[in-house]
């Protein structure tokens, strides 16, 4: 409820900026086709062709409101929610010096290298970021947030710091009390980021919380265990990238880490590669994602007597490994700089899924346009 | 014959003019300007000149031969490039892309009548009316 008010703030102030500054109106579309090799579904993707799953239609709108202040709002209809429009951002900009800008409101966290436009398929050579790493439920915040940027002897450094609360409705995630902090250096060609972020985690899902009934009847104590509620959970990323506009590459590897709940550690890296010629763009992606495997409390549950111990073990086994993951993706792909507003992809990812003991191919298309 | 020489050679060089890019700015601006911080000022990574005033750069079309030339050798990459570039920062409100003017004329009436302005011209076009910048 507090954002839908901020929204109409935020709306509300974009508009009366029109009165007497400038207000500039930009879009962005992607339309992204594919399928997969076998009838397993994979990523939203299945063997049947699919145009909606990652196709997606933005307009942000910007405005000055003065000298010092901006407002923000991107609105994104996805294909994924049925082309329901949605505030992604709506935030106020305030630029207290030369190197301090302040943002409050919706924003983009800025964990990633390409969190910012992540969702600008026009700006990097894939159809989507790898997502081992970026397809993670906690993106928005709702807070604010610092940026502080300088160039000194060559070097461009970004230090960012947001506090807030992440209310993901779609994943019933919500992470209060979060706050991250990021620095990157870097000149023209390479840069070098660091990112540490903590929240306290709940994990609100009808289904997740039928299946933890049980778990509280026998103990509450292990039942709390088990649920992810206002739980620390950590998230700390590293990434490199070099580009000297010919060739490319960057490396990114990140750690999710909860404490007392019923996720696995994960962690996700992704090594990508490649060389501008002209107007084409090829490229070689890696990626892997994986968890530590570990299940957690049986120590707990060995303390009760021997039938509830039989009873309740596997579901203590059971919640805690349906979050186990392990599996790489080889992405070949090729970018075509069709116009200086439009770029047509192809990408054919073979998809290693050690886990699940399965290997599938997904081949997707899109055109990414900007205006 | 002579005649005709004369004028391919004309027509060569005209040509090669066109392809040669300046970087003008206002007469009366004194500010130290090297290809590195002209190509600070055009990607929006300085927003200020060593004079301390706000830097207000004017790009020329997307399709004018001038842009092309001057996204690459001043910006060093090409203008997908430099649009991408630009869509990352526009879609996360860090910055907006230089204004964009209609000719190489435009560019100079722009430059001579703002002292904070930077623009650039095929070299053949530059008026006293602004200053050329040496790199």
């Amino acid at each position: 409820m507090k954002i839908k008010t901020f929204t109409l703030l935020a709306a509300g102030s974009l508009f009366a900026a029109q009165a007497n500054a400038e207000v500039r109106i930009n879009g962005f579309a992607n339309i992204v086709a594919g399928h997969t090799s076998s009838d397993t579904e994979l990523f939203g993707y299945t063997d049947k062709i699919d145009f909606s799953n990652e196709s997606l239609f933005a307009i942000q709108v910007s405005g000055e409101i003065n000298d010092k202040m901006s407002a923000t709002g991107q609105i994104i209809a996805r294909g994924s929610e049925d082309y329901n429009a949605k505030f992604e951002w709506a935030y106020l900009t305030y630029q207290a010096s030369d190197k301090i800008d302040i943002s409050a409101g919706r924003l983009r966290l800025p964990l990633f290298l390409y969190s910012e436009s992540l969702d600008v398929g026009y700006s990097y050579h894939w159809i989507s970021a790898p997502q081992t790493v970026y397809n993670v439920a906690f993106n928005n915040l709702d807070g604010v947030r610092v940026s502080y940027s300088t160039y000194a002897s060559g070097l461009d450094i970004v230090a960012q710091a947001a506090y807030g609360v992440i209310d993901n409705e779609l994943a019933s995630l919500r992470a209060d009390d979060t706050y991250l902090i990021s620095f990157q250096a870097g000149n023209d060609t390479i840069k070098g980021r660091f990112v540490y972020g903590s929240g306290k985690a709940t994990l609100n899902n009808p289904e997740i919380n039928a299946a933890l009934a049980p778990a509280f009847q026998v103990d509450p104590v292990l039942g709390d265990l088990l649920q992810a509620n206002q739980d620390k959970s950590e998230f700390t990323g590293v990434s490199l990238s070099f580009d000297n506009f010919t060739w490319f590459a960057s490396a990114e590897y990140t750690t999710t880490v909860t404490d007392d709940s019923l996720f696995a550690d994960i962690t996700s890296f992704y090594v990508t590669v490649g060389g501008r010629f002209g107007k084409l763009t090829p490229s070689f992606t890696y990626e892997e994602s994986s968890s530590d495997d570990k299940i957690k409390f049986l120590d707990r549950v060995s303390q009760y007597p021997a039938p509830i111990q039989a009873a309740i073990t596997p579901l203590v086994v059971g919640l805690q490994a349906s979050q186990f993951r392990d599996y790489n993706i080889s992405t070949l792909g090729l970018r075509y700089d069709f116009d200086a507003q439009i770029a047509l992809k192809g990408e054919i990812m073979a998809v290693d899924n050690s886990f699940e003991g399965t290997d599938d191919t997904v081949v997707k298309f899109a055109v990414n346009y900007i205006f | 014959m002579k005649k005709l020489i004369f004028i391919l050679i004309m027509v060569a060089f005209s040509n090669f003019a066109l392809a040669q890019v300046t970087v003008i700015v206002h007469p009366s601006n004194n500010s130290q300007l090297d290809a590195k911080q002209v190509q600070r000022i055009f990607l929006g990574k300085d927003k200020k000149f060593s004079n301390g005033s706000e830097a207000k750069p004017v790009n020329q079309a997307s399709d004018s031969a001038t842009r092309g030339s001057f996204d690459q050798d001043v910006l060093g990459r090409s203008s997908s490039q430099v649009s991408a570039y630009w869509s990352k920062l526009v879609f996360t409100g860090k910055g907006t892309p230089p204004e964009e003017l209609t000719s190489a004329q435009a560019v100079i009436d722009f430059v001579a009548n703002n002292p904070d302005a930077i623009g650039y011209v095929d070299a053949g076009s530059v008026t006293d009316s602004v200053k050329a910048v040496s790199m």
